[in-house]
């Protein structure tokens, strides 16, 4: 018997996945080809690899920002998942009130874009540099501050939080683990799958932010990936060789990290205890 | 009565970190562009101007045109993605299927795309020449190519296709990952019951994923009211003003003309109300009911 | 420049409204050089308030490029193409499309450039010559450089880019017999390298407008200090390298095809090198001629925010509206902005 609703499924999601990766794919090509070729739109792969590779190796300087990059992507990460989980937790689990309305004003925050509190932000850490300049302007930690926790996330977490089952919390007490320990030992072991998107989603953020490094970083030493490639683009005669070359060394981190941490979504029985 | 009280200030120990990060670095900020908002003048010297600036937008047809752009592209993009992300992610999420890893890779992928790549490439296969144009040409879907970049309607059809490809897999994996913590249990015993794939889809996953999809709608909505990279690089807000949205017009405000921030920061406002009205729709619409 | 972050490089169009927007954050650089050694042209948009601020960098000197190849199946030379109004450009580019099926130019309508370096032949703005007072609706180069962008598109020889890669494609790619634009656009001619021979520059058609000449200027920069310590060393820096060293700018031409615009250095070989690419035409030699006829305008403070509003009205304009209706809206839109 032909099973026809699997079939179904198996076309909807290739034909997806191909409209998906079709720009990708154009971009492996183009990295392959001369400028001028990808400015014709080409797409047969060309033999311009290796000049592509080495004129941007020797021209600027790819391992510093790929350092700082990852760098800021990992530490902001990290962070961005222990501050925003116990917020998400202590909103949900401890609810009261009070913490209902800040949890509201939180979400205030998302509101305005980002456009409009670059210049008040910068300003402040003109402020900072004043009184620790390790953290003010035109360092990495700079980058990183604004986003050790967001509201966006805490509120991811809140909303997962309500589907955690709660018993368990009062399993824990039984057995006489503290509340911290109850969070670390209980919760975070059964929210992975949580977890697991939430750090691939900030990982992504931090690893293609854009417009603050470009306003708080000044030094080239201290440039990120995507600075790099928006250099490459400016001036008079880019090379779009050496661009879609820059653009898929910055594109593999972002798809390796999510490549292994989606193998969460699959291990259902970690997100919950059944029955 | 003492054990709940305890517990009241334990949590508040839990978000203080949250609490004092996003004041620092959101909420202070956020104050000083509501009073640069009131401000007027040019760079750095400005001066005390009352509301002049948000008397200035009721009559700025950018302005205007740039909010009612918003407001189409928020209205359908929205729905659409979102219904189209669950959809997905509920295919992928079984577990006789195989190839699972690849599919959801492939489907996430755009969000992580260069800002580079992305107007480059959509820019050329919706040119009016481009592959989109041949292939519904050759399917005789259309008589004569689309200008997608040059028409108004089509330009935000563009916009729209565009943020969809690029935001679908995000928010998808939003609900993949919710959807693991959904009892399986459940779905066995409606299939029992004789009940078919849609039933279950409406009936169950929605309702269980509540929260997670009101998340999504509300981080949607923001996301869209602030939306800037397609149409920055992709119509460059063309034709005319067509696919200008507020976003756009802030970063044009304080950045691309002779910078007024005291003006940016009032259109800013704008934002700013127009998504705390939707989200309080959101939350009544969907019921966060305790 | 590399080590250097008190030295920026802003483009012209954008100094003015620095300058005004930031009066304190950049450094009087009038005790270092004489600005008169520079193109005329450069002046007004480096110098705010008696101060003058920039260090003339590049120039964007406009000529036409044309693919010879083209014309000769037309019938044309290049020579018919010297020195005429921009109604003769769209005149001989019909005829062109009609006998080669070729465009004779490639457009950008959300990014009209060409309006600027069109109106700038007539030595006239969008703004008055205060830099802050809109002059769209009475300005009679406005109103032709209007005509004419439209007019390239609705007869159809115009073709349509979207972006700076599709720019450069449609002449890379053959599509079209000619590219008015900056003199910074020939690095990019010459990468299709199977073009070889095939192109020319003449000057850029001239607005039908009365005083209008066949000069005119795309872009270029200019390098300023920021009033902040280690300015005077960065002000030194620039005063020994891009107010007196010669071989520094005939470096710059032989490395980067960049041209400077500082005239004592403008006579050196390697301004005047023949380049076989474009049939042995010294091409340097004709852009920096042509440079020291362009018509010095005040760019003001407003060209992109002007730029926006007439991009929309054009929109209107090419759907049905009067061009008199357009311009007049775009003059009212444009005091609105400006008198913030």
């Amino acid at each position: 018997m032909i099973n026809w609703k699997s079939i179904f499924t198996y076309v909807i999601l290739s034909v997806a996945a191909f409209v998906s990766l079709f720009p990708f794919i154009w971009m492996l090509i183009s990295m392959t080809n001369k400028s001028v070729d990808i400015t014709r739109g080409s797409l047969m792969p060309g033999s311009n690899l290796f000049e592509n590779l080495s004129n941007l190796f020797a021209n600027y300087n790819v391992g510093s920002a790929l350092f700082n990059s990852f760098f800021i992507a990992i530490i902001a990460t990290v962070l961005c998942l222990i501050v925003s989980a116990l917020a998400g937790y202590g909103f949900e689990v401890y609810q009261s009130k009070g913490k209902d309305i800040v949890f509201t004003i939180l979400l205030l925050s998302m509101m305005i874009p980002f456009a409009a509190l670059m210049i008040p932000l910068f300003r402040f850490f003109g402020n900072i540099s004043q009184v620790f300049p390790a953290i003010g302007v035109d360092t990495l930690y700079a980058v990183i501050l604004p986003y050790v926790t967001t509201a966006f996330f805490v509120f991811f977490f809140r909303q997962n939080t309500k589907m955690f089952t709660k018993d368990l919390i009062e399993a824990g007490r039984i057995d006489g683990l503290s509340e911290l320990g109850i969070f670390f030992r209980i919760y975070m072991p059964s929210m992975k799958n949580t977890l697991a998107a939430a750090g691939i989603i900030s990982f992504m953020n931090n690893w293609n932010n854009y417009l603050w490094p470009l306003v708080i970083i000044q030094s080239p030493e201290n440039q990120t990936i995507p600075l790099l490639i928006s250099n490459l683009g400016s001036g008079y005669t880019p090379d779009y060789g050496v661009i879609y070359t820059a653009i898929v060394i910055g594109t593999i981190p972002t798809a390796l990290v999510f490549f292994f941490l989606q193998r969460f979504f699959v291990e259902g029985m970690t997100g919950s205890v059944k029955g | 009565m003492k054990l709940v009280r305890s517990k009241d200030l334990l949590g508040w120990f839990f978000i203080l970190i949250a609490v004092i990060f996003i004041t620092l670095f959101y909420f202070y900020p956020m104050l000083q562009a509501l009073i640069l908002s009131f401000q007027s003048g040019m760079g750095v010297n400005l001066e005390f101007a009352g509301l002049d600036n948000y008397r200035r937008l009721l009559n700025d047809p950018v302005a205007l045109t740039a909010i009612r752009n918003t407001f189409i592209y928020l209205i359908i993009q929205v729905p659409v993605m979102i219904l189209l992300a669950l959809f997905f992610s509920v295919l992928l999420n079984n577990p006789d299927l195989k190839f699972k890893g690849f599919f959801r890779t492939a489907i996430f992928l755009p969000a992580v795309i260069s800002l580079v790549a992305y107007s480059v490439i959509f820019k050329y296969l919706f040119s009016t020449d481009g592959i989109v144009n041949k292939f519904l040409l050759n399917l005789s879907l259309i008589s004569e190519p689309i200008e997608w970049l040059m028409d108004p309607f089509w330009a935000k059809v563009l916009i729209i296709i565009a943020i969809t490809w690029r935001w679908t897999g995000y928010n998808m994996i939003f609900y993949l990952a919710a959807l693991q913590n959904v009892d399986k249990s459940v779905y066995e015993a409606a299939r029992v019951d004789g009940a078919n794939s849609f039933q279950q889809f409406f009936y169950i996953t929605i309702p269980m994923l509540k929260p997670i999809i009101l998340f999504t709608a509300i981080t949607s909505t923001i996301g869209t009211l602030q939306l800037f990279d397609e149409p920055m690089n992709i119509t460059r807000g063309g034709p005319g003003n067509e696919t200008l949205t507020i976003s756009q017009y802030i970063y044009n405000l304080s950045f691309e003309y002779t910078p007024d921030f005291g003006y940016a920061a009032a259109v800013s406002f704008v934002i700013v109300i127009l998504t705390v009205i939707f989200s309080i729709i959101q939350f009544r619409l969907r019921g966060d009911k305790k | 420049m590399h080590g250097m972050p008190n030295i920026v490089l802003i483009e012209d169009y954008r100094a003015q409204s620095f300058l005004q927007a930031y009066p304190d954050a950049f450094y009087d650089l009038s005790d270092y050089f004489d600005i008169d050694d520079f193109a005329d042209y450069k002046k007004a948009p480096t110098s705010f308030e008696g101060g003058q601020y920039g260090v003339p960098f590049d120039t964007g000197v406009t000529g036409l490029y044309l693919r010879t190849d083209y014309l000769e199946e037309a019938g044309y030379t290049p020579e018919d193409l010297t020195n005429i109004t921009w109604d003769e450009f769209l005149e001989i580019g019909k005829d062109i499309k009609e006998k080669t099926g070729k465009y004779m130019i490639s457009i950008n309508p959300n990014d009209p450039d060409d309006l600027r370096h069109m109106i700038q032949t007539a030595g006239v703005w969008f703004t008055e010559e205060d830099g802050r007072t809109a002059d769209i609706s009475d300005n009679e180069a406005v109103k032709e450089a209007v005509r004419i962008y439209n007019a390239l598109q609705e007869e159809g020889i115009a073709h349509i880019n979207t972006d700076w890669s599709s720019r450069v494609s449609a002449f890379n790619s053959g599509a079209v017999v000619s590219v008015a634009v900056g003199n910074w656009m020939t690095p990019n001619i010459k990468a299709e390298e199977s073009q070889a021979e095939k192109w020319t520059v003449v000057p850029i058609p001239r607005l039908p407008v009365e005083g209008a000449v066949n000069a005119s200027n795309l872009g270029g920069s200019s390098f300023y200090v920021l009033n902040i310590p280690g300015k005077e060393k960065a002000a030194e820096f620039l005063a020994s390298t891009f107010v007196s060293n010669k071989e520094l700018y005939q470096d710059l031409v032989t490395e980067i095809g960049a041209i400077g615009t500082y005239l004592p250095a403008l006579d050196g070989e390697a301004f005047q090198i023949r380049d076989d690419f474009f049939g042995g035409q010294k091409i340097i030699a004709d852009f920096i001629t042509w440079m020291e006829e362009i018509p010095s305008v005040n760019y003001g403070m407003h060209t992109y925010a002007v730029m926006d509003i007439l991009i929309g009205e054009i929109q209107k304009y090419k759907s049905g509206k009067s061009l008199e209706e357009a311009l007049e809206d775009a003059q009212k839109q444009a005091e609105g902005r400006l008198s913030n």
